[in-house]
């Protein structure tokens, strides 16, 4: 009775689970089926919308028949990008059931569907400690699985115990996969690895191959995570990693480890690294691996990509540790050969390969360098690219010329990612291996050429910096950029593609043209007047605004500025000369007059000053203000330049190719770079307005505002910079006044500062575009004074202000340990650099604090911004004074 | 180590995609994107590395599917090439001449195999064997063995 009963139960449920799939749920197969059958997007998307609604709804009623299914649905749909977070939990329930199918979907939901999510994964631990003590190692294989795939620091923490157990009781196939859950531990909590050894020792024993690879693994990650334990395991274990080396050498064919006539590669590439890493820095480690690691070269084949993934392991290892000097030739000689291969793969893993090593050892790579230069001119973007940054790294006195050509030639078609790197590249080996100053400037001036827009600002500044500093290379660079550049700009004024090789030459020749005009045989100064002229038409106003982008237009903006300034400057430097009367000046006067019309602020200030300036009444003062600029220091302009490079080129620098240091190359490669972030963001001056000789005079620690006729004085603490004071005092502070270039613009000012398609508005309520705010009055209490402005500069995207703080001390008493701080709420990001110094003098003393903000809700929200201020009077306690910067309007 | 795993056909399709470090939905998806871009437009006898921001991406063309992976810098690219064979070879072996229809029906039996090769984005097992037994054992459990399998498997 009870059978049938049982029977007729049975019967139902099937007939009804048969029922419910063909009227209620559809199978995976049906699903995939049908989403591929629809035409269009919104098709799929109205599909997957109807699907999900089902299955939610299946989810809601606690169905567990298709429970699986509906996950593999969800897996689906996830794949193709649809949101399914929602099916998270659903798969913890799979997992949490007792039943083998069950768990094996739910694992794979779980890994293909979590994200960091904190509390799916805490149940997760549980469900996975609990199956992983289970006693079918099928389940506990799944357990693994899904742990070596997503493990959290936590979840580690909880379940290695359960990990090591499997790792030395289990079978090998759950071994395996503890070993390898085990690397990933590690890499997580490298303090973890000292309780790894001993499984690995026993693992390693064991000899099983899938356990020996993954145990292996497992021993690379300790050594690359805890050096300090490599030579603990040195002794016993590269013995043994050794002779599994030579056995897998002498091994026969075995059909299912044998890859392209190799037997095991992926056991031969893991045994290497892991020999490398354990014999790197030891001398008897070293030799007692010399003859496996020679026998690997001499017996492996090559010609199919197994060999060669051992042979490029191999010699990789040979020069990670300490080889003699036959075994590198043997390794290089096998380099070679994958150079001139036909195979692409072969030729990028030579390049790659001989990076490492002209880090070493320049001079073996040396012999190689014209193949390396063939190799760019593949069509190959990966190929070239590793060649050119070898050919950087390889390049030498007597090759310097070569390399050049070819790479100038490489960047005027590289791809455009890489371009601005190549640059800078290109000048750093420039810059470093060659003495020939007249040469460097040449280069610099083709590769601006070529690439104008990818030359990075430093590299400007860098050559004003170099040519400041030797006076027998000066007349050259403003001759060669006079005839290159300003010539030619009577057929072609300004174009965007030379912004900035305009703005160099311009800048160069308003500094040091005087002395190229001077001759008879120098440039006539009919045809600086004419290049000048033509730079500055009129008629360029028009054109700039309605069909350039904002970038270009700032650009263009910019250029103009440094023409102007560098027009004034040479014409005053000639007249003073005595080369031409003083008539010119009031040419050039005229010249420069029609820029005070124009829409851009900064180029009416500058025109404006500027002009009166060249008035005759002030031709006393002119001198000392146009006088050549002091000497830039050039290795603060490298300093910035040599900043991101971590590449080979500027490590060699610093390594000079010497031997002695083999093996420590990487660690030193770090030095310059983390020198140069250490240095004070204040510090760093601009070389290149500099040249313009007229912000960079250097003021008195005291600076009182000289008014300047005609001119609203502007307050403007003095910059701090690196060189002392000098003679020019009052020159001196009077421009540092007019040209701080972020010294809030008078009200009047700023309605002309609109760009030329708005200027019909110009008397409507319309805001003007390039925003500026302030200064705004922060604080002003015993003497203190803080103000702050903010601004959009124009290239900087819509999202990001900056904004300058100020800081006066009026009181009798020196202000020192001067902190202001900012705070900004959490949709704000905000860049605090430090102040320009941290003590203000008595009586006016000043400094500034550049900020940069960023607002992730710009438009939406407006800037909010709380400080803090701390300083100390002498004698005096420390005060604080915090508060909240009020009144910013949305729209910066 | 490797970062991810995918595979795509050559209309930038995922076909699927294994991830061995937490990234974000947004960061998946804009990898995707823009890897696909990347390595479709590729010629044929360029070679099959890219370096992509801080990664070694190493690919190779099945047929209508393209198999990449992206690896450290310092990891062998070659023998990561034999790893993608490796897996495409044990998912031939068990599909029986598998095609990109195969994997778009059993996207979750390529992700049981996939999963027995690679664990954690390092390699398990250096052959086919081992992979399929264990593919094959699970789902003797749990659904329908495929019919190509040996006929020990076959219990049900």
């Amino acid at each position: 009775m009870e059978k049938e009963a049982k029977k007729l139960y049975k019967s139902t449920k099937q007939k009804l689970s048969k029922a419910k799939r063909s009227y209620v749920c559809r199978s995976l197969k049906d699903v995939v089926r049908g989403y591929r059958n629809c035409k269009t997007a919104s098709e799929e998307r109205d599909f997957v919308k109807k699907e999900s609604a089902h299955i939610r709804d299946l989810f809601r009623e606690e169905d567990t028949t298709f429970r699986r299914q509906n996950v593999l649905k969800l897996l689906f749909f996830h794949m193709n990008g649809y949101p399914t977070e929602w099916g998270q939990l659903e798969c913890l329930k799979l997992c949490a059931s007792a039943r083998f199918k069950d768990k094996r979907v739910g694992y794979l939901g779980l890994m293909i569907l979590l994200d960091e999510n904190q509390q799916i994964l805490m149940m997760m631990t549980n469900c996975l400690k609990l199956d992983m003590n289970h006693n079918d190692t099928k389940i506990a294989a799944l357990a693994l699985t899904a742990m070596g795939n997503i493990s959290t620091p936590e979840m580690i923490r909880d379940l290695l115990p359960e990990v090591l157990k499997l790792m030395q009781n289990g079978t090998p196939h759950l071994r395996k996969k503890a070993a390898l859950i085990g690397a990933r531990a590690v890499r997580k909590l490298p303090e973890l690895s000292a309780d790894l050894i001993q499984p690995i020792r026993r693992l390693l024993s064991a000899r099983h191959g899938s356990v020996l690879l993954t145990s292996t693994t497992l021993l690379i990650e300790i050594c690359k995570y805890s050096p300090d334990l490599i030579p603990e395991m040195r002794t016993d274990l590269l013995p043994l990693l050794r002779d599994l080396l030579s056995d897998l050498l002498a091994a026969g064919f075995d059909p299912d480890l044998t890859v392209g006539g190799v037997t095991d590669p992926f056991m031969q590439v893991k045994v290497l690294q892991a020999i490398g890493t354990l014999a790197k820095r030891d001398q008897p480690a070293s030799d007692s691996v010399e003859d496996v690691l020679s026998q690997v070269l001499s017996s492996t084949d090559a010609n199919r990509n197994a060999g060669a993934a051992v042979i490029a392991e191999c010699v990789k290892t040979i020069f990670k540790i300490e080889s003699p000097q036959s075994l590198q030739a043997l390794a290089m000689s096998n380099l070679g050969k994958f150079l001139i291969s036909k195979d692409p793969n072969s030729r990028f893993l030579a390049l790659s390969e001989l990076r490492n090593v002209v880090k070493l050892n320049p001079a073996l790579v040396k012999p190689y360098t014209e193949t390396i230069l063939e190799c760019l001119h593949e069509r190959d973007t990966s190929i070239r690219h590793r060649a050119v940054e070898l050919a950087f790294a390889v390049a030498d006195q007597n090759t310097l010329s070569r390399v050049t050509e070819e790479v100038l030639e490489y960047i005027e078609d590289c791809n455009p990612d890489v371009k601005e790197e190549t640059c800078t590249h290109l000048v750093d080996m420039v810059d470093r291996l060659s003495s020939n100053l007249q040469w460097k400037v040449e280069i610099f001036i083709r590769l601006l050429k070529k690439a104008d827009d990818y030359v990075r600002e430093d590299l400007l500044d860098l050559f004003a910096a170099l040519i400041s500093s030797t006076s027998s290379v000066q007349g050259y660079a403003a001759e060669r950029l006079f005839n290159e550049v300003l010539a030619t700009k009577a057929d072609a004024p300004i174009v965007a593609s030379t912004f900035k090789l305009d703005r160099f030459a311009f800048s160069i020749f308003g500094e040091y043209g005087e002395l190229v005009t001077s001759h008879s045989t120098g440039i006539r100064i009919d045809d600086v007047y004419r290049a000048y002229d033509a730079a500055l038409s009129e008629t360029m106003e028009s054109v700039a605004t309605e069909e350039l982008d904002r970038a270009t237009y700032e650009a263009l903006l910019a250029t103009r500025q440094v023409a102007i300034t560098s027009a004034a400057k040479l014409f005053s430097k000639v007249v003073e000369a005595g080369q031409v009367g003083e008539e010119n000046i009031l040419q050039v006067r005229q010249l420069i007059s029609k820029w005070r019309q124009s829409l851009d602020l900064e180029s009416q200030q500058r025109a404006c000053e500027l002009s009166t300036l060249l008035t005759v009444e002030l031709s006393e003062a002119r001198s000392a203000i146009f006088a050549r600029q002091e000497t830039i220091d050039a290795d603060d302009a490298r300093k910035r330049i040599l900043l991101p490079l971590t590449g080979t080129s500027s490590s060699l620098a610093l390594l000079g190719g010497s031997s002695d240091l083999i093996g420590f190359g990487d660690d030193l490669a770090q030095l310059p770079a983390a020198e140069g972030s250490n240095a004070p963001a204040a510090q760093r001056s601009d070389p290149l307005s500099d040249i313009l000789g007229l912000s960079s005079l250097p003021a008195p620690p005291k600076a009182e505002p000289l008014p300047l006729p005609g001119i609203e004085s502007l307050t403007m603490p003095p910059p701090s910079r690196k060189s002392g004071p000098s003679a020019q005092v009052a020159g001196g502070s009077l421009l540092d006044d007019l040209l701080g270039p972020s010294a809030p613009r008078p009200a009047s000012v700023e309605a002309a500062r609109r760009p030329a398609t708005t200027s019909s508005a110009a008397s409507s309520v319309a805001k003007p575009e390039g925003t500026e705010l302030g200064p705004l009055p922060v604080m002003d209490e015993n003497g203190l004074q803080v103000s702050i402005s903010l601004f959009k500069v124009g290239t900087t995207p819509q999202n990001e202000t900056r904004a300058v703080a100020r800081f006066l001390n009026t009181s009798q008493q020196k202000i020192e340990r001067f902190v202001f701080l900012l705070s900004v709420p959490k949709y704000m990001k905000l860049h605090l650099q430090p102040a320009t110094s941290t003590s203000l003098e008595a009586n006016g003393g000043s400094a500034t604090q550049s900020i940069g903000l960023q607002n992730a809700m710009s438009g939406e929200k407006s800037i909010q911004l709380r400080f803090r201020v701390e300083y100390t009077k002498a004698g005096q306690p420390t005060m604080q004074k915090q508060g909240v910067i009020a009144n910013i309007p949305r729209d910066l | 180590m490797m970062q991810y795993f995918l595979l795509v056909n050559r209309q930038g399709v995922v076909r699927l995609a294994k991830w061995f470090q937490p990234y974000s939905q947004k960061d998946r998806n804009k990898i995707l994107r823009e890897i696909t871009n990347f390595v479709i437009t590729r010629q044929n006898k360029m070679c099959n590395f890219v370096e992509w921001k801080d990664v070694k991406l190493v690919y190779k063309r099945y047929a209508s599917l393209y198999a990449v992976v992206a690896i450290d810098p310092d990891d062998n690219e070659l023998i990561t090439l034999d790893m993608l064979h490796l897996y495409v070879e044990t998912l031939d072996r068990y599909f029986g001449n598998v095609c990109e229809l195969d994997i778009i029906f059993n996207f979750h039996r390529a992700y049981y195999i996939l999963d027995e090769i690679l664990l954690g984005g390092e390699l398990q097992d250096s052959n086919k064997r081992a992979p399929l037994h264990a593919a094959y054992e699970g789902d003797a459990l749990a659904e329908k063995v495929p019919e190509y399998a040996p006929k020990s498997y076959h219990r049900k």
